[in-house]
């Protein structure tokens, strides 16, 4: 199906997870995602305490072989909140790249399908979007709505819509002009079909290829809004927040902020091994010089 | 030329039309209008109609629209709730330590990112390269703000040779322009090295090198000058985001500029400043985005845009 389409939608097969394990780098990358994954999935049998429930007797106690990541100002022992903290991180960034690649689809479809008036409006729209950065954007609409981490979620996620936009909208005009496009259309099928059978699959890898790269940048920037309070709220063990409950104590107590970092910026390595392998593999375009 | 300019400027006045719209729109969905927000619950009916007046919130709101457009252009931005003072000059007193630390941290990520992504693409498959690639990838990996902070233990607390916190001369922005330059070094050093790779290949490289150039020559002469171009267009882009981090990094090293009086702004929900600045960061993104564009038709004359 790809006859005449670009390179950029190389489709999507099922061994596509075996070649890119030949990429050392997607290999470590992969790893360390695993890791972190299984750290969410089995925070509660990893640990015998509890993320929230404070514990005077025990504060400021430094890493040892029952707490490994010491403890905070309440006696919580680290790296429960971390554990408990990789699902927050790790749903905050599904949801984020979730909302930006179904905006970015339906927006880049109806752009590149319809072209005309329709492509001016929105393209113009998302020159306006890109003029506010994520933190901006998260400034401005705080400001109005309550701060918590669903408004935060979405205001990260509405920010990365633009990039995804333009990837589809380029791909979708490339692929309206293709024969089998042209076909199905003669052929008398409706637009919602046209666009949903035969344009979305050619979407469908560098859309791929935009989430995975983008997904670093969603949890780390919510962990910065985080960070400076805005987001989730103490006590959740969100990675930002727990950081920034360390900053008070970094001269002595310094393993609060800096284990839980190091976590979160193993975890964005990891993201970010893994999309720059998938995106040499299934965007030979973009492919790194070997 | 001309008709590509008058094209582009046109669209700056659009995307600025459509920010100051969306920062109206947000306005009116604030709880609280600036009556409420400066009298309380005091105040007789006839002062609060009275200021009311006076603001010209009786006006319909398109006509406020236009308004607070036709105000904005003028450069009045309103008065902080907080202060009472122009919002204009609030943002005003506090752009040099924000411009500052933009530029410096712009000067660290092409020098540091730059010279790291040339070297890794002459050195291609070296040790050299594997090192450059990996610091870079650890660049755009590391959480800024969590770098900000171990900066401040190591370089302030530990070893004591640089301020943690606070505004003066040029040793107080040596940390906040490390931890927020850090990711953008990375990212350029990544595209500056894909991009060299990229102009490596091409045939009158291949040329220079059979002429028996000297291969420094060749590389810093002939590729870079054509490598530097794609990483132009991303300067744009990375200056949009280290605007975003600003607000952060300013939080961490309490830098007196305007990302921390956004902050101080949403703190204390003044909304006339927190739009001023919103609004201020949105044209100086469009700004520079402008200036990026028209200097890339100007470094490569392949590019018209006619």
């Amino acid at each position: 199906m790809t006859e005449g389409a670009p390179a950029i939608t190389t489709p999507i097969r099922r061994g596509v997870l075996l070649r890119l394990l030949g990429y050392t780098n997607a290999r470590i990358g992969l790893a360390i995602i695993l890791l972190i994954v299984l750290l969410a999935i089995f925070a509660p049998w990893l640990t015998e305490f509890d993320p929230i429930r404070q514990n005077l007797r025990g504060r400021f106690l430094p890493p040892s072989a029952t707490n490994w990541f010491g403890t905070d100002e309440f006696g919580r022992d680290i790296f429960t909140r971390v554990a408990y903290g990789a699902r927050i991180s790790l749903q905050i960034g599904a949801s984020v790249v979730l909302i930006s690649i179904t905006g970015g689809a339906l927006l880049g479809l109806l752009a590149g399908y319809f072209r005309g008036w329709v492509d001016t409006i929105l393209q113009q729209l998302m020159e306006i979007w890109i003029a506010f950065p994520s933190l901006l954007l998260a400034l401005a609409i705080f400001s109005a709505f309550e701060q918590n981490l669903t408004t935060l979620i979405i205001i990260v996620g509405i920010g990365g819509i633009p990039s995804d936009f333009r990837i589809v909208r380029a791909v979708t005009l490339s692929l309206r002009e293709t024969e089998f496009v042209e076909a199905s259309q003669a052929m008398g099928a409706r637009t919602p079909r046209l666009l949903l059978r035969h344009v979305l699959p050619g979407v469908l890898s560098p859309l791929i290829v935009s989430a995975t790269l983008s997904f670093p940048g969603a949890i780390l920037a919510t962990a910065a809004l985080s960070f400076i309070g805005f987001g989730a709220q103490p006590p959740t063990p969100e990675w930002g927040a727990i950081i920034a409950g360390g900053r008070a104590y970094l001269r002595a107590e310094w393993w609060i902020a800096t284990l839980p970092g190091l976590t979160l910026a193993l975890t964005v390595l990891g993201l970010n091994l893994f999309g720059d392998g998938l995106r040499d593999l299934l965007d030979p375009r973009m492919r790194s010089r070997k | 030329m001309p008709a590509y300019l008058v094209r582009r400027i046109l669209s700056v006045v659009i995307v600025m039309l459509g920010a100051s719209l969306f920062v109206f729109v947000i306005s009116q969905l604030t709880p609280g209008d600036a009556v409420s927000v400066r009298y309380g619950d005091t105040g007789t009916p006839e002062q609060r109609e009275m200021l009311r007046r006076q603001l010209g919130l009786d006006q319909s709101l398109p006509v406020q629209y236009f308004r607070f457009v036709g105000n904005a252009i003028r450069g009045d931005l309103g008065v902080s709730h907080r202060s009472g003072r122009p919002v204009t000059q609030e943002i005003l007193s506090r752009l040099p330590v924000t411009l500052q630390l933009a530029s410096a941290t712009l000067l660290i990520a092409i020098i540091v990112g730059v010279s790291a992504g040339i070297i890794a693409a002459v050195k291609q498959n070296t040790i050299l390269d594997v090192g450059m690639i990996t610091i870079a990838l650890l660049g755009v990996s590391i959480p800024s703000f969590w770098l900000g902070l171990m900066l401040q233990v190591v370089f302030g607390y530990q070893l004591g040779w640089l301020p943690v916190a606070g505004s003066g001369d040029w040793r107080y922005y040596i940390l906040p322009a490390l931890s927020l330059g850090s990711s953008a070094a990375g990212g350029l050093a990544r595209y500056t090295r894909s991009a060299m790779l990229e102009v490596i290949r091409l045939d009158y490289i291949r040329t220079a090198q059979a002429k028996g150039l000297d291969s420094r020559k060749v590389m810093l002469k002939h590729a870079l000058r054509n490598a530097l171009i794609p990483v132009t267009s991303i300067l744009g882009l990375q200056f949009a985001g280290l605007m975003g981090g600003a607000i952060i990094t300013e939080s961490i090293f309490a830098l007196p500029g305007v990302g921390r009086l956004s902050i101080e702004a949403l703190a204390s929900r003044d909304v006339p400043l927190v739009q001023g600045v919103v609004l201020m960061a949105a044209a100086i993104i469009v700004l520079a985005n402008l200036i990026v564009d028209l200097f890339y038709t100007v470094i490569d004359p392949r590019i018209r845009y006619d």
